[in-house]
């Protein structure tokens, strides 16, 4: 039982980064990046260029953060930022042509083989309370832990986090009180493809990598956000756990077959009762 | 007068152009083969190494004077992972009037597909192992490859025969031919050794982690596992096995085998993990003529070519070959392959009643260092097949 918790924890925790990081650029534009799977995939392609150059794991982890980081700047500047005063339809639209460029492009990279990259621990399997467990997965863990502490240090313990949110919220306001409204949604997409560039390097020792490897993700977590309630930051951690728990646990004692219908279902069944997901807002009426 | 000579010369001219342009081009036209196959997408692991295989056997075609003067060309279609892109795509294909087309390697595709090649009146060529493919009656297929029925015999075989293992786990993908193996390994077990599967257990398409199903295999009590999914799932097994300490056998489906080969595994990973496939891993063959088609295909794709796309490489050159006597009509072409057998490099092939080319079947055992041997072995095409020299 050790073993499916750990194994559903830990892709819970990537569903959680891939939908906090969605989650993001949402709150800072009103803009849903349905290239977001692609980020991740593209994670995993540079890690292994990085690998494959020579560099140790742990540094081509950090290379590929920063790549993604100077990625999202360029992606903010080039993809959002002419759309900026369009309809959000607009922007929906192209990133949904990015995320087919950005699949076929890596295509003609990397070709059409899967790649793989070493692991970051010589170990396979550690044994804790009587289960053998993956280093892989308890690293997750313990590594989105460290990010969401940090995440939230950022966000309400110092000026840029405060002028993030201020800029999420009320984007306007935030301007008139000299809080540049541009640099702060550069600063979001900045950090937001380092947070699906990070669920990139850690799903990628354990997957192989290759041009679906952002779609493995994205949908559940796309699932975890709604559950969470849309918007919200802590919803998108907790529905991302909840999902990356519940589909193991169905798969295990349930049905391996009908695992995603069954995690469908219980999306369903929330929205029914929380309209607005677990955390999110109470729900409005439209006149 | 000088009026009337410059018009005779310009009829002469217009003449010689014309009979330039019906005659040149009735020589030298090219021949046209079709290529659905997965270039993008899902399964773009298989679609992309078969067209190198095409494209290779083309090559030696056209670079040994073609067919009788002509020379071969290919259109090529991507059918992604869809059956709906798949009928677009083979309807493109037909635009260029090909004599025949080699279709996807994916059971689901090639069912979907089918009701226009029937009606076309083409030629398909595919390597599924989809056991239900050749079963719907169908006059214009032939699969370059064996399917399920065999191969899921002979594992049945190893597993309780050889190996004495009697609780078997099936884990495969929930799509037609991850079902054809599920059932055919299910009909097998219960036919040959009245038993009956403790754990079946399946996933979708594109899923990453398996390890629930691992997880579930093991609670049920399996001795033993197998497999049977795209090439990324297979590999994905093996190591999360691993990861989870399971060790118990495990027989992966000919998609493993072409892991192994494509590097998707690491030789510790794969350590005590056995393989079913057709025919024997082209890597492991003595014979020349498979060692020079490793070396040209491993030049091209940057990695060695697998059993099922050295059947499409096959096919090609068996196809060249039945123009070569029948010419290019389709009606023709598909008459001889059904009379015909051909020397092909990893054997022989020749067409039984449903048009499957080629009814062999081996599992290897990966040992230490990416060493593998062969444990078990069925080539009823060497057996059963009237082999005429070429």
């Amino acid at each position: 039982m050790t073993q499916v918790l750990a194994s559903g924890l830990a892709m819970g925790c990537v569903y959680a980064l891939v939908g906090l990081s969605f989650i993001l650029i949402y709150n800072a534009t009103h803009g849903l990046n349905f290239a977001h799977g692609e980020f991740v995939m593209l994670a995993g392609f540079i890690l292994y260029s990085a690998v494959d150059a020579g560099a140790p794991m742990w540094l081509a982890a950090l290379a590929t953060l920063g790549c993604m980081g100077v990625f999202g700047l360029v992606f903010q500047r080039l993809v959002f930022y002419p759309l900026r005063d369009r309809p959000f339809l607009a922007f929906v639209i192209a990133t949904i042509g990015f995320g087919i460029f950005a699949r076929n492009l890596a295509l003609l990279v990397w070709g059409p083989n899967p790649l793989k990259v070493p692991s970051f621990f010589t170990a396979t399997a550690v044994s804790l309370l009587g289960a053998t467990l993956t280093p892989e997965h308890l690293f997750i863990i313990a590594t989105t832990a460290v990010v969401l502490v940090t995440q939230y240090l950022l966000f309400f313990h110092t000026a840029l986090g405060r002028g993030l949110r201020a800029t999420a919220q009320n984007p306007e306001m935030a301007q008139l009180l000299g809080i540049r409204q541009n640099r702060m949604i550069a600063i979001t997409f900045v950090l937001s493809a380092m947070l699906a560039g990070l669920a990139g390097v850690l799903v990628a020792p354990i997957f192989l990598i290759d041009t679906e490897l952002g779609g493995a993700v994205i949908l559940k977590a796309f699932i975890a956000i709604i559950i969470g309630g849309f918007g919200s930051i802590p919803g998108a951690v907790l529905g991302g756990l909840i999902v990356g728990l519940l589909e193991i646990l169905v798969a295990v004692h349930v049905s391996s077959t009908y695992k995603d219908a069954i995690a469908f279902g219980v999306f369903i069944l929330v929205l029914l009762v929380f309209p607005r997901g677990l955390l999110g807002g109470p729900v409005e009426d439209r006149v | 007068m000088r009026l009337a000579g410059s018009a005779a010369l310009r009829d002469i001219a217009l003449g010689l152009s014309l009979l330039l342009v019906l005659a040149v081009p009735a020589a030298a036209q090219p021949i046209n083969i079709g290529a659905v196959l997965p270039m993008t997408g899902l399964a773009a692991t298989y679609g992309q190494p078969y067209l190198a295989a095409v494209q290779l056997g083309i090559e030696e075609v056209n670079r040994a004077g073609g067919i009788n003067g002509r020379m071969l060309e290919v259109t090529v279609e991507d059918s992604q992972a869809s059956n709906t892109v798949a009928i677009n795509a083979f309807n493109r294909v037909l635009q260029s009037r090909p004599v025949a087309i080699m279709g996807p390697g994916l059971g689901t595709q090639l069912l979907a597909i089918m009701p226009a090649f029937e009606r076309e009146h083409v030629p398909v060529f595919a390597g599924p192992s989809t056991r239900r493919v050749t079963q719907q009656g169908a006059q214009w297929f032939f699969r370059t490859t064996s399917h399920d029925a065999v191969g899921k015999e002979l594992w049945t075989r190893l597993i309780v025969e050889d190996l004495h293992k009697r609780r078997v786990g099936i884990l495969h993908i929930a799509n037609e031919w991850g079902y054809s193996g599920r059932d055919n390994t299910t009909a097998f077990l219960k036919s040959l050794f009245q038993l009956e599967p403790v754990s079946i257990a399946s996933y979708q398409a594109g899923d990453r982690d398996v390890t629930a199903q691992l997880l579930q295999m093991q609670r049920d009590g399996a001795d033993i596992i197998v497999s049977q999914g795209f090439p990324v799932d297979e590999a994905l097994i093996v190591r999360q096995m691993r990861q989870l300490n399971i060790n118990i056998p495990h027989i992966g489906s000919g998609s493993l085998c072409g892991a192994f080969l494509r590097n998707l595994v690491t030789p510790a990973e794969i350590e005590g993990h056995y393989c079913e496939g057709p025919a024997v891993l082209p890597t492991l063959s003595d014979s020349p003529a498979m060692k020079a088609f490793v070396a040209a295909y491993t030049a091209r794709a940057s990695f060695p070519p697998d059993i099922y796309a050295t059947g499409y490489y096959d096919v090609v050159r068996m196809l060249a070959e039945v123009m070569k006597r029948v010419g290019v009509d389709r009606e023709k072409i598909r008459d001889g392959f059904r009379n015909a057998s051909f020397e092909g490099v990893m054997g022989t092939y020749h067409a039984d009643a449903e048009g499957n080319l080629w009814t062999g079947s081996a599992i290897m055992h990966f040992g230490a260092n990416g060493t593998a041997t062969v444990v078990r072995r069925l080539n009823r095409a060497a057996t059963e097949a009237t082999v005429v020299p070429q």
